[in-house]
């Protein structure tokens, strides 16, 4: 039945017209509000345990001198001026297990005179010495928010609008998705092996040698629509959740190539047998030459192949929450001198001290010249919304510590005690949080209501890391611990 | 019989009624959401569950898991026609398209021309994993956001392969298309010749009537004008090789 147009009804559709306006202009005002409120989490993955007291609380020989503890001496040790956390020179002529490693530069004391300021050390203990299931840990804060992940929760919170809210380059338990059913799938880590390849899973057509153009392929994608409807196979599975999802990524699949992600991901340069792009009408990222500045190895190393994509996804707007971090994998340079030991951090079995030395320089060097792109690159390129850093935190995850007293053979077994390292302007960095006992080489954690240390106890667990970096990140959930004694108010 | 007596029957039943009810609830919700499929058109249609007609008028499989004995065992469940679906991971979908196209594994898709698509550069999206070069020990357990991607890429790539690689290969794929000719000029037996044999070949059965009419929306372009035929051979491949059918079983 039509309706009367009459003044009353004239007002009231005026009304609502009105109301609909104000909500989208509202809601509008929301959405931009959330994305300009965007922040980035990078969790930095200690692949096998890093140790704590061989990286960022060196124990400086003492009078105490316990045998087979971990300690440095005072030339090996550095501390900037004003900062409040000390590191560990690389050892000179420096082998592992007798074996060649690349050179290590002194990336963690220049990381650390570069970051100290926003750098916090947050001694703990985590509740299991299996690598699969620490790792696991680490991540899900032993299950503090109901199995959700921190990479999936920043995604869900900050990861609206995004192509691919969040980006998982770890491996492991590091990789594994969390256990909450209510994380969106849009939140959940696309798993990224290999970054240097990771371009070409975003176009299906570009760089495909005498392949049709775009318009044509996506005629033929349509018609392929139609015809699926008329089989009995979709009659029979129409209802399938797992046809379901991979219909749905299907259909989205052009906002992938339109945002040409082949280009802006690709981070390997052209050359000749190697990566012949031109010859396949492709071309390198624009921003390869300030990524091959800052990360000279990307061509073979791992972790700074990981982190120029990590920064290309923050920069692009693309990804809320990234992880990166080595594998167990042996890698070798061009000089086939090692880069990543066999196992990485637990390398520590057969050769502790060489294994935390190198490896700690080398992931921290990354670390280092990652946090000095986002220092030098605007949010959305506009000044007046700051740098990607100032939204930025790094969680320097790891599996657990090591054995403070070795064993005669030079080798460590795993150890619950240990501490984690965030570096973000959001927290209150330059400090340590809780301590070290320099007689038995173990933590001791610190006061939830002002931060100071508690010797001779350590209550911090996983679930404090976790809702700390989700607190700092604007995040809630139930039974979340406050450490606002950490984070900036 | 006593007023006691009729209370508690009056209990029971509503008690029982309210159990069935909430029982009923929590199963529909447990069904699989209605996927949803671009239509010629290129709009997206939501299929409304069980009831719903597909284009060709016939009533849909009704949802299984809102069939009331459904949950009487979960194995039971999974045996449900519709219900067990597996995907086409890597290997299999490398020997499956490699037979249907008469290429070697080796030339099916290669990125740059150099790094196997199905064995190192596609390898976590179509669900495998490499150990040794990327040191992950699981595949994703379902399909990711780029996994179709990665699909499109090693099919569209491999037809084109099909088209171009070989003339002997070309020649016996597709013998019912004239490929030296640059604009489209197919008969009606052929087009129905060539497409029964990619449907063989790849789908292991035979075009329906229905699907080859959606099918001969191929021979032009957006315009209206006719397809060049190497192009219309690739992109004939390519909607029979990246059909779900083909990928899914």
């Amino acid at each position: 039945m039509k309706k009367k147009i009459n003044r009353r009804n004239a007002i009231k559709t005026g009304a609502v017209s009105c109301l609909g306006a104000s909500l989208a202009s509202y809601t509008t005002k929301k959405a931009i509000a959330a994305e300009d409120d965007r922040r980035f989490l990078i969790v930095v993955t200690a692949t096998g345990g890093g140790s704590i007291i061989d990286s960022f609380l060196p124990i400086q020989e003492s009078s105490i001198n316990q045998p087979g503890l971990s300690t440095y001496t005072s030339q090996q040790i550095f501390k900037p001026e004003g900062s409040e956390i000390a590191t560990v020179h690389p050892f000179s002529n420096l082998k592992i297990q007798g074996l060649e490693v690349a050179t290590a530069a002194n990336n963690m004391v220049t990381f650390l005179e570069n970051n100290y300021q926003n750098t916090a050390i947050l001694c703990h203990e985590v509740t299991s010495v299996n690598h699969e299931e620490a790792q696991k840990r680490a991540m899900n804060g032993n299950s503090a928010n109901r199995g959700e992940t921190i990479l999936e929760a920043v995604a869900r919170r900050h990861g609206n609008g995004l192509l691919i809210p969040s980006c998982n380059m770890s491996v492991n338990g590091y990789a594994q998705p969390g256990q909450y059913p209510k994380t969106p799938e849009s939140a959940r880590p696309l798993l990224i092996s290999n970054p240097k390849n990771f371009a070409f899973t975003t176009h299906a057509s570009k760089g495909v040698l005498n392949a049709p153009d775009e318009s044509l392929l996506n005629r033929a994608r349509k018609i392929r629509g139609s015809v699926e409807k008329r089989g009995q196979f979709w009659q029979t599975f129409q209802n399938n959740s797992r046809l379901s999802s991979y219909i749905a990524a299907r259909n989205s699949l052009t906002s992938f190539e339109e945002a040409n992600l082949i280009e802006k991901l690709m981070i390997v340069k052209e050359s000749e047998g190697e990566f012949p792009l031109d010859d396949y009408g492709l071309n390198p990222s624009p921003l390869l030459e300030i990524l091959n500045k800052s990360f000279p190895n990307l061509m073979f190393d791992a972790i700074q192949a990981q982190a120029a994509l990590a920064y290309l996804l923050l920069k692009g707007n693309i990804s809320s929450s990234v992880a990166i971090g080595p594998s167990f994998n042996l890698e070798i340079d061009t000089n086939n001198k090692i880069i990543n030991p066999p196992l990485s951090f637990d390398f520590s079995h057969s050769d502790h001290r060489n294994a935390q030395n190198f490896t700690w320089h080398r992931l921290m060097g990354t670390v280092d010249s990652l946090i000095a792109l986002l220092k030098a690159t605007n949010y959305k390129g506009n000044p007046e919304l700051g740098t990607l850093w100032e939204r930025t935190l790094i969680y320097i995850a790891t599996d657990f510590g090591r054995d403070k007293i070795l064993q005669p053979s030079g080798g460590s077994g795993h150890h619950t005690n240990n501490a984690s390292v965030i570096i973000s302007p959001l927290i209150k960095g330059n400090k340590i949080y809780g301590g070290i006992d320099e007689a038995s080489g173990l933590t001791y954690g610190f006061d939830l209501n002002k931060g100071n240390p508690t010797p001779g106890i350590n209550g911090i667990r996983e679930p404090h890391i976790y809702s700390l970096i989700t607190q700092a990140m604007g995040i809630e959930f139930p039974n979340q611990i406050n450490m606002s004694a950490v984070i900036k108010s | 019989m006593t007023t006691l007596m009729k209370i508690y029957i009056k209990v029971f039943v509503f008690s029982a009624t309210l159990c069935f009810v909430g029982c009923s609830k929590k199963k529909k919700s447990k069904s699989d959401s209605p996927a949803t499929i671009e239509n010629s058109d290129g709009e997206a249609e939501a299929t409304e569950g069980s009831s719903s007609n597909t284009p060709d008028g016939q009533t849909n499989t009704p949802n299984p898991s809102s069939s009331p004995n459904s949950n009487t065992n979960p194995n039971e469940d999974d045996l449900i026609i519709g219900k067990n679906l597996s995907w086409k991971r890597a290997a299999a979908l490398t020997v499956d398209l490699s037979s249907a196209l008469m290429l070697s594994p080796a030339t099916l898709c290669n990125e740059l021309g150099l790094y196997s698509c199905t064995q190192q550069v596609h390898i976590t999206e179509l669900g495998s994993y490499d150990p040794l070069q990327s040191g992950t020990f699981e595949p994703i357990q379902e399909p990711n956001k780029t996994t179709p991607i990665s699909l499109e890429r090693v099919i569209l790539t491999a037809c084109t392969n099909s088209v171009y690689h070989s003339q002997i290969i070309a020649k016996k794929l597709y013998s019912d298309i004239d490929l030296s000719k640059n604009t489209g000029s197919i008969s009606a037996s052929a087009f129905k010749s060539h497409f029964t044999k990619l449907y063989q070949k790849i789908l292991l059965r035979e075009p329906a009537d229905d699907e080859l009419t959606d099918l001969k929306e191929l021979l032009k372009d957006q315009a209206g004008n006719p397809i060049n035929n190497n192009d219309f051979a690739i992109l004939s491949c390519f909607i029979v090789a990246s059909h779900i059918e083909g990928l899914f079983y």
